[in-house]
């Protein structure tokens, strides 16, 4: 079981974790909001050159948001390092996060742990010995 | 986590109203080094000795141009 505590947020608390993806050779510390609610993980543009990903050579799709605008998500398979367990993870980077957290999404994680957010004790935790039914 | 982590964990929120969209590099529970390239504040806080920095990127609520930050976005 992997642990973290939340992370004191302004006048609360939130599941903001850190995390480790692969890229340029080595592991790079990526903080990341965790969100049951997102279907994948998304990173912000910024962090594709912080790992050697090279967004044009990326395949893309586009999400509508408010307006209908179209905006693009670039995907890309990479190695997600949680302590010691190391996982594919495919992640959308995505430049209309703004100034948003990094999201950890389902793909690829809550199909490979247990994931439990405890809000009394304002932590959450990865458990790798779920049984796949 | 690490201890720099640990640090980075409970004061998230200074480091938002203080380094909102930027990088900071946090060593020895104090940040380090700051700026808009990951590459530059990575590099700036690889040159300190001890522990290796912790890196990370600070969201910057109220920026993000069509989507609530703290509601986020929702792909599913």
């Amino acid at each position: 079981m992997i642990r973290f505590d939340y992370s004191v947020f302004r006048e609360g608390k939130a599941p903001v974790i850190p995390v480790e993806f692969w890229g340029r050779g080595r592991w790079h510390n990526l903080w990341v909001y965790v969100d049951s609610g997102a279907s994948f993980t998304i990173l912000h543009t910024y962090e594709a050159s912080r790992l050697g990903v090279d967004l044009r050579k990326c395949p893309k799709f586009y999400i509508v948001v408010a307006g209908d605008r179209r905006i693009p998500v670039f995907t890309r398979t990479l190695k997600l390092r949680l302590d010691r367990t190391v996982v594919p993870v495919e992640v959308g980077f995505c430049s209309a996060l703004g100034g948003a957290f990094n999201l950890l999404g389902r793909k690829g994680v809550f199909d490979r742990f247990k994931v439990c957010f405890d809000d009394r004790n304002e932590t959450v935790s990865f458990n790798k010995g779920g049984r796949r039914r | 986590m690490n201890k720099n982590d640990r640090w980075i964990s409970k004061n998230f929120g200074k480091l938002v109203d203080l380094y909102g969209g930027r990088y900071v590099a946090v060593a020895d529970e104090r940040v380090v080094a700051v700026g808009a390239r990951p590459e530059a504040v990575e590099r700036k806080a690889s040159r300190r000795p001890g522990l290796p920095a912790s890196v990370v990127r600070v969201p910057s609520l109220g920026q993000g141009p069509a989507l609530d930050p703290l509601r986020l976005f929702r792909l599913s």
